[in-house]
């Protein structure tokens, strides 16, 4: 077969497709619709699971906290000695943070004593942490910075739990390849921490424990349980499973929300596998009776559903990228983000899964090509004499 | 002696056979036409001219007995070689002329030819030529639906001719027309048929089966040959 049959036969397809314009237009924007749906929800989901990725990757194996009556409570410094004890455990460090609400932009800050256990991925954009000595001072994210229009050398003001107002010149601005982590962050020295939340002394909020081997943090966490039964050992692997549990299930949500959407593109799309309308039918009849082979026929109908599909897809995918890394998935994010909505606002760094993209195209530009092409070559195969009869 | 180019033996053809709508349209028909006749298969509705006129044209096959096209029996072929008949040796021009909706009428004449290795670009000229050959030139890029009957019937001639076709074959072509577009119908058939070409109409309209230039009438009732009548 040569290339100028082809050729025709797409002339023929673009004829055929601008000649349906506003059936193909609304067939194009449910679909793209139902892309940028299912796509944003992918975006979003798969976005948080790395940042919850990138935020354990710098985290120790193991946290202890102190429970009591269900509720965590401020942890002793006093047992680390007693842990330390145990063997594989490699050091035992005090960790304190605490959240602050800010009410002048209504949302919660996460506030971190010294720069120890904060996590590999984050970086300051400017400037430099508070030294161990430093009072006064902060590094904070940059969700506070334009919150609260304080730059570098700038002032932020906090109220401390006994009600007295603490002033910090911003000493630096985080980056991060996760703002989920570090937009809403302030570091400040211990003894402020102290002062801003009136910590007791020799008291932290949990403590960090660090061992040999990754793989004995189990064992350690069950000894620390006999040893402490008031405490609560949290592993990294256990706060991944939750993370995942949660993203996936509120991606499930959401898919529950649009499922309307989705009824409506498979009703859609079962209407177009089931068969043709009599027009279409008469022009298959027509394209047969004047010497058309099947094969002619079937590849317009390929050639229209890959037109319609792929540009949907790529419509659509596009639209959902912009949605979730340029607009902070404001659709749906509430849904999605939880509780997180009292954070001010942060971007998600853009990330993109091949394999989602690919399967997702699998799961939508296949299906929808099969149910063009399935009815075409029904009617193709019959006799031409038979569909221009009617 | 001329060529016999359609010859059916016994030609028989049920519709929904073995069903409880079972209908016989073609029954036992044995006929043969010869290069450039200009045939005309006469009866009324219901008669199975149609069914002949598709039986003849490779549109659908005969349940039983034969058909052959320029000397090949055609009643078995599978059916890419029933499209490859269809597209060289006849052009087609239907009852309700079935152009598509929403395409000019340069593009309608074109059709035939489109899954085929000639460009567009000589396509193009083709179809431009037989549509100036008709008079139609100045209404090339009109969509069909904006055509009168005639316009449209001369589209539907244009786009039978395309192919260069050794028969034409029309069912009911003059059923939308009024007495002098039928007229002028039969005169361009004339025109063809003094060109080589083999003309099978099927239709019930006296202006076609009582023109002075028709070959042979093949009047049909009940799927069966009642009269088979050769002029000159």
């Amino acid at each position: 077969m040569s290339v100028a049959k082809h050729i025709n036969v797409l002339d023929y397809t673009l004829l055929s497709l601008s000649r349906r314009k506003f059936k193909n237009i609304t067939i194009i924007l449910v679909f793209t619709f139902v892309i940028f749906i299912t796509g944003s929800i992918l975006f979003l989901t798969y976005s948080f699971k790395r940042e919850a990725l990138l935020i354990l990757e710098g985290a120790p194996e193991l946290i202890i906290q102190r429970m009591s009556a269900g509720r965590q409570e401020l942890m002793p410094v006093s047992i680390s000695g007693e842990i330390m004890r145990l063997a594989g455990v490699t050091k035992v460090e005090p960790h304190h943070w605490g959240y602050y609400y800010d009410s002048l932009v209504k949302a919660n800050y996460t506030v971190i004593a010294g720069d120890g256990t904060l996590s590999k991925n984050n970086r300051l954009l400017k400037g430099r942490l508070p030294g161990d000595r430093d009072t006064h001072v902060a590094a904070i994210g940059r969700g506070i910075s334009k919150a609260r229009f304080a730059d570098l050398d700038g002032i932020i003001s906090l109220q401390s739990t006994r009600g007295s107002l603490m002033d910090f010149k911003v000493t630096g601005i985080f980056e991060s390849d996760s703002e989920l982590l570090t937009s809403d962050l302030i570091v400040v020295g211990l003894s402020d921490f102290k002062e801003l939340f009136d910590i007791p002394e020799g008291m932290a909020t949990d403590l960090i424990v660090h061992v040999s081997n990754e793989t004995e943090a189990p064992v350690v966490a069950r000894k620390i349980r006999e040893l402490f039964p008031y405490t609560r050992p949290i592993l990294r692997n256990e706060i991944l499973r939750t993370y995942d549990a949660v993203f996936g299930w509120r991606s499930g949500l959401i898919l529950t929300l649009f499922a309307g959407a989705l009824v409506a593109f498979i009703i859609l799309a079962w209407d177009k596998a089931t068969g043709l309308s009599a027009e279409e039918k008469k022009e298959i009849g027509i394209l047969k009776a004047v010497g058309w082979e099947t094969s002619d026929i079937l590849e317009i109908k390929f050639w229209e559903g890959l037109v319609i599909s792929l540009t949907s897809f790529f419509c659509g995918i596009i639209l959902a990228y912009a949605h979730v890394y340029f607009f902070g998935a404001s659709l749906f994010s509430p849904a999605l983000k939880g509780w997180s909505v009292i954070y001010p606002d942060f971007r998600l760094a853009p990330f993109i899964n091949l394999y989602q993209i690919v399967t997702l195209m699998a799961l939508t530009v296949i299906p929808y090509i099969a149910s063009t092409i399935i009815p075409s070559w029904k009617a193709a195969i019959t006799d031409p004499d038979e569909i221009v009869r009617g | 002696m001329k060529e016999q180019i359609i010859t059916t033996e016994n030609a028989t053809k049920y519709y929904n056979k073995g069903k409880a709508n079972e209908v016989l349209a073609v029954s036992g028909v044995s006929i043969d036409i010869v290069r450039g006749d200009f045939a005309v298969l006469k009866g009324p509705s219901g008669s199975g001219k149609t069914t002949l006129l598709s039986l003849i044209g490779c549109m659908t096959r005969p349940t039983s007995g034969s058909i052959s096209v320029e000397g090949r029996d055609t009643s078995h072929l599978p059916e890419r070689f029933l499209t490859d008949i269809r597209r060289k040796t006849f052009g087609f021009i239907f009852q309700q002329f079935h152009l598509i909706q929403g395409m000019s009428v340069l593009q309608n004449v074109m059709i035939p030819l489109y899954p085929t290795d000639i460009s567009l670009a000589v396509l193009g000229r083709r179809a431009e030529v037989i549509l100036e050959n008709l008079g139609m030139s100045k209404r090339r890029n009109f969509p069909v639906q904006g055509l009168s009957g005639g316009e449209q019937q001369r589209t539907a001639i244009a786009r039978a001719l395309v192919n260069d076709p050794d028969i034409i074959l029309a069912d009911e072509p003059t059923a939308h027309l009024d007495t002098a577009l039928s007229k002028e119908f039969m005169s361009l058939m004339k025109e063809f048929r003094d060109k080589g070409k083999t003309i099978i109409i099927a239709s019930h309209d006296p202006i076609v089966f009582e023109n002075e230039n028709i070959d042979l009438i093949v009047e049909m009732r009940d799927g069966e040959v009642k009269n088979f009548t050769k002029h000159g």
